[in-house]
């Protein structure tokens, strides 16, 4: 019945209210939603806000679109009709461009629309990456500037909203509607419709994360409402070796007390000042290097000999900000609760692993190609990371340059681990020695052309030896037999390992599509299923983006061990936190036939121990603090706005209109006998 | 923003029939129950032409089919009231204190009933416009113009003030059982409404124009009708 009636209504409201011959609302034919476009939201620490937010409702503001610097002045100094939201090219968010934003009170907004053909650089970390938590004197001293083009701008409380525009259309939409109402004879713009913009991001939380995680946790109502959720995710571990034995009769689970361990690692998160993430150079080119060695090494190493030493592949999350995850694993790791939370320092089915027990920190950083440079940063030389760095030099790939850089260290979990144990042995690979060959760093250009990726699905197409995937494969080739030489005291005689195909699969797989074969083969492909890159942002608690399960499963699947046939038994087969069982593919070439796969490797919490700890004192400063605002809509669309002159006619007219039918009514009211009376005509009694 | 639009607006379309309202019905309980009857078998007249559209699915997209059969279903429904209130006139006087005019002069009953019908009507064409009115934007970034609010509104007050017009002359017609004026009412309602179509061609002044002439004759004749004459007009201006 309402069905019924509510159709009628439209329908009636289309005839009697005009105008069209569809379906739409009134509002459809007024708005012009800019759909593909991602906001800069807000985020906290322990004593600042930063990011954007608008106003609640949005904020309004006519649009001008810039191609050049100058027009931004231009329209600061001549525009008449205010607030504006200037439509900007990439090249120009930059830090003073948004200072004069700020500073003026003619600007509501600002959004930025791509133009990678002219774009020297867009990073909008810092100049030193996460420098209130590295280890002193590794940036901004003896030239060392990490990310020199960094603006900054991340982590500035930018005070509008600043929303990014990616798709070409909805470019060329907004550019028509500017050139068709607004770009003539800027005098007189206050007197004529506008073409503006809404920008709708408004952010619940305010101030900084001990105000709005107090704020959160109210309980003056039954429903209580977050206004920000700490950042974090998971870290992802995965061994080379089982750290258990496992009896296959009784399913009796030992751990193997006493190794030492290999740290190979890698970060696995990006940043970006927008709602959308990629991170191709950081972190998938070290992360993809990380895979790879695991896959070789797998290959090289299936058993265990009685080797003392293990290896230990971790992926940090979060360490974009303020290096949170590798902070949670050092927590972890002095209260004995890493790669398991324990009770009292010991595990039944695993070995506790303490700092002590890695003799080798080796960080995967950004490896893109660049001119085929590998640095090794050394913060310190030791008789451990001499000797590896010998040894990757043997093993060398012929393509590969290394050349070693003492006492730098570039921003990477390696700070967190430093900064708690002064002796620990590390070791930085990176392309760059003392500033990011990286122009894009934590930006959303960061994408699979700025490490010049090109998909190769025909395997007997010739692949150039300058492409990404054969200088990964190289450098991969490279740290896996230094490894293997570590490990077994021997070293690897025979040829590198032919991983091409599975490089340039995973890099397809994160960069480009997220449907891809790898997602296959373990069986968790994304929800959404979408051509886009995968987003690596970290992400709130409680939340685990898909990036981080994906990879891990990857890993798992790249360091597992076949143990039977893939049926449902495989699934059931007691799970603990030594050993967990899948059903995979057996490989990318066959996707049908899947084998049950035990492989070790887990995920740990990547939260800061800030939120954690009881009673923390956030002005401490001992641990990333990092939260993010919760907010409801965040949309774009274009409207045109009203006159002055158009707004007061309305009203005058409306005006009138009531005030002088309140007059005539109340005459007709008053004289209705003598108007509607037939006799009246005639004259009526004076005194009546 | 253009919350200043959206007040405008409905100032123009409904102050008139507000003020009406205040010095003409609100007096009279009996009058403010005829007035809600009234707005209320519009109601079931757009009901019923609900129905019939959602029936004749082959015809859904085409405005002109629906807009044709609500005309003949709001004048079907005009008919309804006349006779329940012709019904109900004996039971009215007995509630009202005011029975003597109420009784005398018929065409009292029909402008109540007939500015129910106008104001429900009213309402359901404009309200969702004007709910739209109140965000930031106008119209006419795709297509339409400025004036598209203030164009509705003018429409929906002629509208209100016609079916009020309509009413009166309809009840007349059925009490004097002249044909020819009722013919001439429900085909000056389609006229109307059939004016309104022009409105996807966007030139507003092809429509507001006639229909606001047509709303002067119908009122005119619906004064004529009522009793009213130049004369009587003339003598009303004078001063006592």
């Amino acid at each position: 019945m309402m069905i019924f009636a509510k159709n009628g209504l439209i329908l009636l409201i289309l005839k009697l209210v005009l105008n069209s011959c569809n379906g739409d609302r009134i509002k459809d034919r007024m708005y012009i939603d800019v759909k593909a476009s991602t906001s800069c939201f807000r985020r906290f620490n322990a004593t600042h806000q930063v990011g954007c937010s608008s106003q609640r409702g949005g904020a309004n503001g006519v649009i001008h679109f810039c191609t050049k610097e100058s027009d931004l002045h231009f329209i600061l100094k001549n525009g008449t009709a205010g607030p504006y939201v200037p439509i900007v090219p990439a090249s120009l968010l930059t830090e003073k461009s948004v200072k004069l934003l700020k500073l003026s009170p003619k600007v509501s907004g600002l959004v930025v629309y791509p133009n990678n053909e002219t774009l020297n650089s867009f990073t909008h970390d810092l100049k030193c990456p996460n420098e209130n938590f590295a280890v002193p004197n590794t940036c901004g001293k003896n030239e060392i500037t990490w990310n020199p083009r960094g603006t900054g701008l991340l982590f500035q409380d930018i005070g509008f909203p600043v929303f990014f525009i990616d798709l070409y259309e909805d470019v060329t939409s907004v550019k028509e509607c500017f050139q068709k109402f607004n770009n003539f004879s800027y005098d007189t713009q206050r007197d004529r419709a506008l073409c503006s913009i809404q920008l709708n991001s408004f952010m619940y939380g305010a101030k900084n994360t001990p105000t709005c995680i107090r704020r959160s946790n109210i309980a003056t109502n039954l429903n209580p409402m977050r206004v920000c959720d700490p950042l974090g995710s998971k870290n992802v571990w995965a061994s080379l070796f089982p750290l258990a034995t496992y009896n296959n009769e009784t399913e009796e689970v030992k751990p193997i007390l006493g190794q030492k361990y290999i740290v190979v690692a890698s970060r696995s998160d990006a940043a970006s000042l927008f709602d959308r993430t990629v991170g191709a150079e950081s972190p998938i080119t070290g992360l993809v290097t990380l895979l790879a060695v695991a896959k070789i090494l797998k290959q090289l190493l299936p058993q265990n000999k009685n080797y003392t030493t293990n290896v230990l592949f971790i992926l940090f999350n979060g360490e974009s900000f303020d290096y949170l995850g590798s902070q949670r694993i050092v927590y972890d790791m002095e209260r004995g609760n890493f790669p398991v939370e324990t009770e009292n320092g010991t595990s039944v089915f695993l070995p506790v692993i303490k700092a002590k027990d890695i003799t080798l920190f080796i960080e995967l950083s950004q490896l893109s190609r660049g001119d085929g440079h590998v640095f090794i940063h050394r913060y310190k030389l030791d008789r451990w990371n001499t000797r590896f760095t010998d040894l990757l030099k043997i093993n060398s790939h012929s393509s590969l340059t290394l050349a070693t850089s003492d006492g730098t260290l570039p921003p990477s979990s390696v700070h967190t681990f430093i900064r708690k144990y002064q002796n620990l042995s590390t070791l930085v690979l990176a392309n760059h020695e003392r500033e990011y060959s990286n122009r894009f760093y934590n930006s959303i250009f960061d994408n699979s052309t700025n490490i010049n990726f090109r998909y190769f699905n025909r395997s007997d197409e010739l692949v150039p030896i300058d492409s990404i995937q054969y200088h990964l494969v190289a450098i991969a080739n490279t740290i896996s037999k230094s490894i293997y030489q570590e490990v077994t005291g021997v070293r690897y005689e025979d040829g590198d390992v032919d991983l091409f195909e599975l490089v340039n699969e995973l890099l397809y797989c994160f960069l480009e599509d997220q449907n891809c074969k790898l997602h296959q083969v373990v069986g968790k492909i994304p929800q959404k299923q979408q051509d886009q890159p995968l987003n690596l942002y970290v992400g709130v608690d409680g939340n685990t983006n898909d990036a981080v399960t994906l990879i891990g499963f990857i890993l798992g699947w790249l360091t597992g061990d076949i143990v039977g046939e893939s049926n449902q038994n495989c699934t059931n087969i007691s799970k603990n936190y030594a050993f967990r069982f899948y059903n995979m593919s057996v490989d990318m070439a066959h996707l049908n036939v899947t084998k049950c796969f035990r492989m070790v490797m887990n995920f740990t919490d990547a939260v800061s121990p800030a939120f954690i700890i009881e009673g923390y004192d956030w002005s401490s400063n001992l641990y990333s603090s990092w939260s993010e605002s919760t907010w409801g809509d965040m949309n774009a669309r274009l409207f045109l706005k009203p006159s002055a002159a158009q707004e007061s006619m309305v009203m005058a007219v409306g005006s009138i209109s009531i005030i002088f039918s309140f007059l005539i009514v109340y005459f007709i009211k008053s004289r209705s006998d003598i108007l509607f009376c037939p006799t009246a005509t005639q004259p009526s009694p004076v005194d009546c | 923003m253009t919350v200043v639009e959206f007040v405008g607006c409905m100032f123009l379309a409904f102050g008139p029939p507000f003020a009406m309202f205040v010095f003409t019905i609100a007096h009279d309980p009996v009058r403010i129950i005829i007035l809600i009857a009234a707005a209320f078998f519009w109601l079931l007249s757009l009901l019923l032409s609900s129905f019939w559209w959602f029936i004749v699915f082959p015809l859904r997209k085409d405005l002109v089919f629906g807009l044709i059969f609500s005309v003949i279903f709001q004048e079907a429904f005009r008919g309804v009231i006349y006779k329940i209130l012709r019904r109900a006139q004996v039971g009215l006087t007995k509630i009202t204190d005011d029975t003597t005019t109420l009784i005398e002069n018929k065409h009292i009953l029909a402008y109540v009933s007939g500015l129910g019908f106008g104001i429900m009507s009213g309402a359901f064409s404009l309200i969702n416009v004007l709910a739209d009115a109140v965000g930031p934007g106008t119209m006419g970034i795709k297509s339409g113009n400025e004036m598209f609010f203030i164009t509705s509104s003018a429409t929906t007050l002629c509208f209100i003030l016609l079916h009020t017009f309509w009413s009166v002359i309809f009840f007349d017609a059925l009490d004097k059982k002249n044909n020819f004026q009722l013919i001439a009412i429900v085909l000056s309602h389609m006229l109307v409404s059939c004016l309104t179509l022009l409105n996807k061609y966007q030139v507003y002044s092809a429509t507001i124009v006639p229909i606001s002439f047509i709303c002067g004759l119908t009122g005119l004749f619906a004064f004529k009708v009522a009793g009213g004459s130049y004369n009587s007009f003339k003598s009303c201006l004078v001063f006592r």
